[in-house]
């Protein structure tokens, strides 16, 4: 699989669409699953992700080897802040309206095994785990998405971010514990836990 | 209606947990935070919470994207072409112009009237500058050969070795002036086309062979010297092997990205030229074919320059597009 993704990368730089095509399609899902964690919208997201395959085809020079994924991740994520940034200094465009419609929630297939009922239970705790983490600073949210969704190990969230271990260590922490606040807020953690400390 | 009023860990005691979770604690650390967890409920109660919200967080369906993100090769591709190469288009177009300058003082100096230009003509009238550079003397004889063998080298080198032509061949020519003298003595000259200092002084000796002798090899004398070589060349020849001189030159003047200054290229030029046509045909040629180059020179070097420019326009088109690949 690497030598593949290998040869297709040289292939890529040597300005072969088709072959940065396939690597597309390999990680697409990830990157866009990453932007809409990280912008928590749907349209942000598909732009973003655009963007950030764009941006990679254009600057792929410049990747000199390595793991092609955090490479990619890396230069969404930078996609990311960027379009936060360019929100913050325009937020005439009311975010909230969007993420509380439930419209604008992207596709989450029903399994088929589950309810109705629970389908909408999930559904509605998934928008409102989005919401919570929409509530974290920026960089502590790219580490909690990095880390609790994209599953990543420290040392690549670490080079995706271009931090050290000890920074993605203490906002991964931080983050995490923010959106355990949230949560509990909402009521939205499983009681037991909530309750755990109030006994023996 | 339960409070929960779990004591918030600092920062300290949140990381250890985190990273607890994450397998990313050392033996040592770990064990002893697992101490600290077995005889502090509110520890354990803020582990919990924490590994409740990651794993909720690592439930979270994947969402699926809206629609594929692959690239149009229609439109990436031409997007990255459109950027204009400045860098290529003008070193074209400067040897572009450097060929259509050559090219005018070329017809000027092959075909142009007698009056105007330092051409052989005039020269020939005149016995002085013949002698300067024909190989009547033995060692004007050896000269050409020396310098036509180090022709080819960097501007510098070549000027200063066809600078011994005329030193060598000095004592046959008219004693002359300074230097200076055929800066200034060229200000008059009617054939001053280029505004380049070596050009003009290239002109000067014409009307008045006296630049054929300062030996003290200065970047102006010798670049008259060399023309007075090239002047007493047949000016068939001469058009030939300056047009080849040109070629090349006007080459490396498109790869040069310093071309503007091209003070370097056109002494180089000039003294290739010059040191080369008495090498191959000075040694028989010269005395015969002068009195023709006023009708042989023109039309050969029109043609010239049109190939020439054919070649120049070609050679530009193929780096323009090679470089955009």
């Amino acid at each position: 699989m690497a030598d593949e993704e290998r040869r297709l990368v040289g292939l890529a730089q040597r300005g072969d669409v088709e072959s940065f095509n396939t690597l597309v399609r390999a990680y697409e899902g990830r990157v866009y699953n990453l932007c809409y964690r990280m912008l928590g919208d749907p349209d942000g997201a598909a732009d973003a992700a655009q963007d950030s395959f764009l941006s990679a085809f254009r600057n792929l020079r410049s990747f000199r080897g390595g793991s092609f994924r955090s490479w990619m991740l890396r230069i969404a994520t930078n996609t990311c802040y960027d379009q936060l940034r360019l929100r913050k200094r325009r937020p005439a465009v009311s975010l909230d309206i969007e993420t509380d419609d439930e419209d604008s929630s992207p596709l989450q297939i029903a399994d088929m095994s589950e309810s109705p009922g629970d389908f909408v239970l999930r559904r509605e705790l998934a928008a409102a785990i989005q919401r919570g983490l929409d509530d974290l600073p920026d960089e502590q949210r790219v580490m909690v998405v990095l880390s609790d969704i994209e599953g990543l190990a420290y040392d690549e969230i670490a080079q995706i971010t271009n931090t050290n271990l000890g920074t993605v260590k203490s906002r991964l922490s931080r983050g995490r514990a923010r959106l355990r606040d949230i949560l509990k807020a909402g009521e939205l953690l499983p009681s037991r836990y909530r309750h755990e400390g109030d006994g023996s | 209606m339960t409070t929960n009023f779990n004591p918030q860990p600092n920062d300290a005691d949140l990381e250890l947990l985190s990273a607890y979770l994450d397998g990313q604690l050392n033996p040592a650390e770990r064990s002893a935070l697992e101490q600290r967890l077995e005889g502090e409920p509110a520890l354990r109660a803020n582990l919990a919470e924490l590994r409740a919200t990651v794993s909720m967080l690592q439930g979270l369906t994947p969402v699926r994207p809206p629609r594929s993100f692959t690239l149009d090769a229609q439109v990436v591709a031409p997007k990255r072409s459109w950027s204009f190469p400045w860098m290529q288009a003008g070193s074209a177009l400067i040897a572009v112009t450097l060929m259509l300058v050559f090219g005018f003082v070329l017809t000027f100096r092959g075909g142009g009237s007698p009056s105007a230009s330092s051409s052989a003509p005039s020269g020939a009238g005149q016995p002085a500058p013949m002698a300067a550079a024909a190989p009547t003397s033995a060692p004007a004889a050896e000269q050409p050969t020396a310098a036509a063998a180090t022709a080819t080298v960097l501007p510098a080198a070549t000027a200063a070795s066809a600078a011994e032509l005329p030193a060598a061949a000095a004592p046959i020519g008219t004693p002359a002036a300074a230097p200076t003298m055929a800066a200034t003595g060229a200000a008059p000259a009617p054939a001053a086309v280029l505004p380049t200092a070596p050009m003009l002084a290239a002109e000067a000796p014409s009307p008045q062979p006296y630049a054929a002798t300062e030996p003290t090899a200065d970047s102006l004398a010798t670049v008259a010297d060399t023309s007075i070589a090239e002047n007493s060349a047949s000016a068939a020849r001469q058009g030939g092997q300056t047009a080849e001189a040109n070629a090349t030159g006007g080459g490396a003047a498109g790869d040069v990205a310093n071309a503007p200054t091209g003070t370097p290229v056109f002494s180089a030029q000039i003294a290739t030229s010059g040191s080369t046509s008495p090498d191959t045909t000075g040694l028989e040629q010269t005395p015969k074919a002068t009195p023709t180059s006023t009708t042989g020179g023109s039309g050969a070097s029109g043609w010239l320059l049109i190939v020439l420019l054919a070649i120049v326009i070609a050679a530009g088109a193929w780096l323009f597009l090679r470089r955009r690949r």
